[in-house]
């Protein structure tokens, strides 16, 4: 039984993480995804391994070469180890919160004559996996980074590999819990995709903040390593086992387990007990009352666009994942709007970057354009409503026009408004600020149109979850490798050329590249995307 | 109204409508029956535009669909099997949706979704997102919205299927008003009872083809419509 749900339940994680390219065949045998993007999806893994790999062992190189001399090495296991249970709580805490409580299949299964406990033990298992690999991004690493600095201990080793398997239980515990406390929110709440886009958004900004504050305090840290080892000793005191445990005692690895055993079972038993009642109350919204009131006849096509904006604005998945660059883009702007005149000074400082600021900003504000992919997912998402589009009397043309207005309505206007802050800011000139205005428009024109060719020729009409073709969709991850290249070509560009001409002139030309690449695109989709979709 | 005329349509190797000819006249139900799979649904979904098709035509209203899609689309409604709707919508927006994508005008909408949806008792419920609604209330919604432009032809897959009693009766007695009013009716379904006393004329499809079609009459004689279909459906098993 358990052996069934446990596959169920791998094959549902595998296929949202990778879509049904690694999950086998489509019913005509057709394969929906080829060996291309399955050795994308790799190399996209192993550039998150490296990144996230080499930050570790940096910052535990640092904790290392600071505390070992002074016999302090459990006090670099016990900030990394907190820095690791940190990244697993907070990567894993939404996907908790989807899996065990607003998983879609819950009533099926339990419909079924399968024990709750059972299904609440496949769910938990495979986000225990998936908090294994969070953690292991930051302790591997720091093994590593020991070995490096002390040399090679064996009971380090071996108590590593049980870390590497308790401390998993103890994030998992953690996320639990705050996953039942985002369901309870959002299921009380009637704006549900905008708490949601907030809640995460607010992770997200602690996530960062967290990162920022060991870059910033990282001397600090090492400088005050006593003060706070005796803290950590006093008041944290679980924090100073891992660290003991780490660094090769056995009796601390012994309380440790004891310890994280104990709060995952308490939690597992609290959520077994109550699993049924959990997943399937409707603790339901306020019901809104109808009121009849006048409506305004609009246009066909504003009606569509309209429809765009709402489904849009009514998934927290679609607005995190797809037009996460708006808001790095307006963060952008007003940091330059506070910052301005430290980033003139900066630029001010060497001429030669100082003359080519606002290539900078335009590269800069390209490249977070090509993180907003709202139109890439958007024919993928009609999936099951399909058929209205088709049955409605609109062109395909005036679909595929509606879903670029969205793409536009989204990037398009942040886009401006930074690169207008920015031109203001560095003293660009009028004329210079509307050329960058319009890279800015320009850019992300070029992207809408790029997501849309792309999502027809890649669809995906089979998904169960929704977050599936808004993250890992064929159309998704190339629009946005294409998108870079693009602006990882005007950089060469730039270097081949720059020297020759003024910057006035190089943008101008960037511009009309991207323009005559969009138009290419709109004819494309005009004449050739259209037949596609009336034949999906 | 409608016209089929030798309509194929194949998916990969298999035919799923073979040379289909069928003339819904303005005024008449006309029920299409057939078991799972026959090609009912491909048949539909070809006369509404939504499927291109390889073979024949279709035209509606003497207009070729696949011509003038577009003028086809303004004087059909369609219903599909499942009602499958924009789920991030509360009711009244789908609504109004439609009826701009239709181009009705501000005081018909509000005078069709009021008497509609009152019939339906599904008023108190058009402010609630359709997430929330269930089977019966959205096949309540997707037949308000199929009504609100006033269709000339109304081609429904299934429509009974997960309505009460009650809208499944008023269902019936609106496709009688609009067939009275000279519009047409085209609909398949499994309840061969309801297609008995409803339809003006029937047909049967089997593997694409099309057995008999007529009217009632013509096509079940003395006996029920369930034995000549049963009896149709063995024929060559």
């Amino acid at each position: 039984m358990i052996k069934t749900l446990l596959k169920k339940q791998l094959r549902e994680f595998f296929s949202v993480m990778f879509g049904r390219s690694v999950m086998g065949k489509k019913r005509d045998g057709k394969k929906q995804a080829g060996k291309g993007m399955i050795a994308l999806y790799i190399f996209l893994l192993v550039y998150v391994v490296a990144v996230f790999g080499g930050m570790f062992f940096t910052y535990s190189l640092v904790f290392f070469e600071s505390f070992s001399p002074a016999g302090l090495d459990w006090l670099a296991f016990s900030f990394m180890g907190l820095m690791a249970t940190m990244l697993a709580v907070i990567g894993s805490v939404f996907m908790t919160h989807s899996m065990v409580y607003e998983a879609k299949d819950n009533e099926l299964l339990l419909s079924m004559p399968i024990k709750p406990s059972y299904i609440l033990f496949v769910r938990i298992f495979v986000l225990y996996l998936i908090n294994v690999f969070y953690e292991a991004l930051v302790l591997i690493p720091c093994v590593a980074a020991y070995f490096f600095v002390n040399g090679f201990n064996a009971f380090v080793l071996v108590n590593a590999v049980i870390l590497l398997a308790v401390m998993p239980l103890f994030a998992l515990a953690l996320s639990c819990v705050l996953g039942w406390v985002v369901a309870l929110v959002v299921s009380r709440i009637k704006n549900k995709s905008f708490i949601s886009v907030f809640v995460s958004l607010a992770f997200i900004a602690v996530y960062y903040y967290f990162f920022i504050q060991i870059q910033n305090s990282i001397n600090e840290l090492v400088a005050s390593g006593a003060i706070i080892a005796e803290n950590i000793k006093t008041f944290v005191y679980p924090a100073y086992a891992m660290g003991l445990a780490a660094s090769g005692d056995m009796l601390s690895l012994l309380i440790f387990t004891v310890m994280v055993l104990a709060l995952f079972a308490l939690v597992y038993y609290v959520l077994s007990k109550s699993f049924i009642r959990i997943v399937t109350t409707n603790k339901g919204a306020k019901k809104a009352k109808y009121r009849e009131k006048a409506y305004r006849a609009a246009s066909a096509e504003k009606a569509l666009l309209r429809k765009e904006v709402s489904r849009f604005l009514n998934s927290s998945a679609y607005i995190l994942n797809c037009g996460l660059g708006v808001v790095f883009l307006l963060i952008m702007a007003v940091f330059l709007v506070i910052k301005g005149e430290d980033v003139l000074a900066l630029f001010g400082e060497i001429p030669t970057i100082g003359k080519i600021a606002p290539l900078i900003v335009c590269a800069g504000i390209g490249f977070m354009s090509t993180m907003n992919l709202v139109s890439a997912p958007s024919i993928s998402l009609e999936a099951k409503t399909f058929w209205l589009l088709r049955s409605l009397p609109v062109s395909s043309w005036s679909v595929i026009k509606c879903k670029i207005g969205l793409h536009m309505y989204v990037t398009a206007v942040p886009s401006m408004i930074c690169a207008l802050v920015a031109g203001i800011v560095l003293k660009s000139g009028i004329f210079m600020i509307i050329l960058m205005l319009a890279f800015s428009a320009t850019i992300n024109f070029l992207v809408a149109c790029l997501g849309l060719c792309l999502n027809l020729k890649f669809p995906n009409f089979t998904w169960t979850n929704e977050t599936v073709p808004i993250k890992q969709g064929a159309s998704i991850i190339l629009t946005m490798l294409s998108g870079m290249g693009t602006v990882f070509f005007l950089a060469i560009l730039y270097i081949l050329i720059g020297g020759f001409i003024a910057e006035r002139l190089f943008l101008l030309i960037a511009l009309v590249i991207i323009f005559a690449a969009s138009l290419l695109l709109v004819m494309w989709l005009k004449k050739r995307g259209t037949k596609i979709f009336e034949s999906l | 109204m409608l016209k089929i005329d030798h309509l194929t349509k194949t998916y990969g190797n298999k035919k799923a409508v073979d040379d289909l000819s069928l003339h819904i006249n303005k005024g008449e139900i006309y029920g299409f029956i057939g078991h799972n799979g026959a090609g009912k649904t491909t048949t539909l979904k070809s006369a509404t535009g939504i499927l291109n098709f390889d073979g024949g035509e279709i035209y509606v209203d003497g207009i070729s669909i696949k011509d003038h899609p577009i003028e086809c689309k303004k004087k059909i409604a369609y219903i599909p099997d499942n009602p499958d709707l924009y789920e991030f919508m509360p009711g009244i927006k789908y609504l109004n949706f439609i009826a701009d994508v239709f181009g009705v005008s501000a005081e018909q909408r509000s005078e069709r979704i009021r008497k509609y949806a009152d019939l339906f008792g599904i008023t108190s419920n058009l402010a609630q997102p359709i997430s929330s609604y269930s089977h019966g209330m959205k096949q309540k919604l997707a037949i308000i919205s199929a009504l609100i432009h006033n269709p000339k032809l109304v081609i429904m897959d299934e429509p009974f299927v997960g309505l009460d009693p009650k809208a499944a009766h008023s269902l019936k007695e609106i496709m009688r008003d609009i067939c009275d009013n000279g519009g047409a009716i085209f609909f398949s379904t499994h309840v061969l009872d309801v297609a008995e006393k409803l339809c003006d004329k029937v047909a049967i499809i089997k593997g694409g083809k099309l057995i008999i079609s007529g009217t009632m009459e013509e096509v079940k004689g003395d006996s029920s419509l369930e034995s000549v279909f049963l009896e149709l459906e063995e024929a060559d098993d």
